[in-house]
């Protein structure tokens, strides 16, 4: 699974601690979601999407050798 | 997500306040057969076989509880410890947490079997007292390399 977060906190200029902070996880969970080393829950997944106030699927992308 | 069965986070405190003292005194009764004398007590047993006599059930005995409270004390400060939230516990932790109860698992037992393969008699008897402990002991272990090398990350 892709992700874009690093994108989309870069956009709205947020810091992976203050993301961490709004979703209520730690910094380092942030650090491995977007590093690609962690799948994450979809209701965590649907937190970080409000932050970002875009869908989940513009922030998470099923790859090839997900199917 | 909501850690459920784990205890609040000042337990870690209480568990390694009271591993230490524990440790020290089991070393020196497994060392020096170090008992307090004042230990010595009537206490309940549902079963007691001793090396010379015959089996009793149910009957109370005359018994030093050093080593029995040892043990208590070790199993209970190392589950406070093993058992503990984190300050921050989150998903990603119970994740981390489960894979590190799968593998200490499979650690534990992998050892356990090679012991019963090349250990035997009264070296098996420690054996199986040291694995009481082992399980948690490997969990903790690797569970606090993984916390902290995501700490370092």
């Amino acid at each position: 699974m892709k992700n874009s977060l690093k994108v989309e906190r870069a956009k709205k200029d947020i810091t992976q601690a203050e993301l961490a902070k709004r979703v209520n996880v730690s910094r380092q969970t942030i650090n491995a979601i977007e590093s690609g080393d962690y799948n994450l829950s979809t209701i965590l997944a649907l937190k970080i999407a409000l932050v970002f106030e875009i869908s989940v699927n513009d922030l998470f992308v099923l790859e090839e050798k997900d199917l | 997500m909501k850690a459920n069965y784990l205890l609040p986070q000042k337990f870690k405190i209480i568990g390694i306040a009271l591993f230490i003292p524990t440790l020290i005194l089991a070393i020196m009764f497994l060392l020096y057969d170090f008992e307090f004398s004042f230990l010595d007590v009537q206490v309940f047993s549902i079963i007691n076989d001793p090396v010379i006599g015959d089996v009793e059930y149910f009957k109370c005995i005359k018994n030093n509880i050093t080593n029995e409270l040892l043990s208590v004390f070790a199993v209970l400060s190392l589950i406070f410890i093993a058992f503990s939230k984190q300050k921050i516990e989150d998903e990603f932790v119970a994740n981390i947490r489960l894979q590190s109860l799968l593998a200490a698992t499979y650690i534990n037992y992998l050892v356990l079997v090679v012991c019963i393969l090349f250990f035997y008699d009264l070296s098996f008897l420690w054996i199986m007292l040291f694995n009481m402990f082992t399980l948690l002991i490997f969990f903790i272990i690797r569970f606090n390399v993984k916390m902290i090398q995501l700490k370092r990350k």
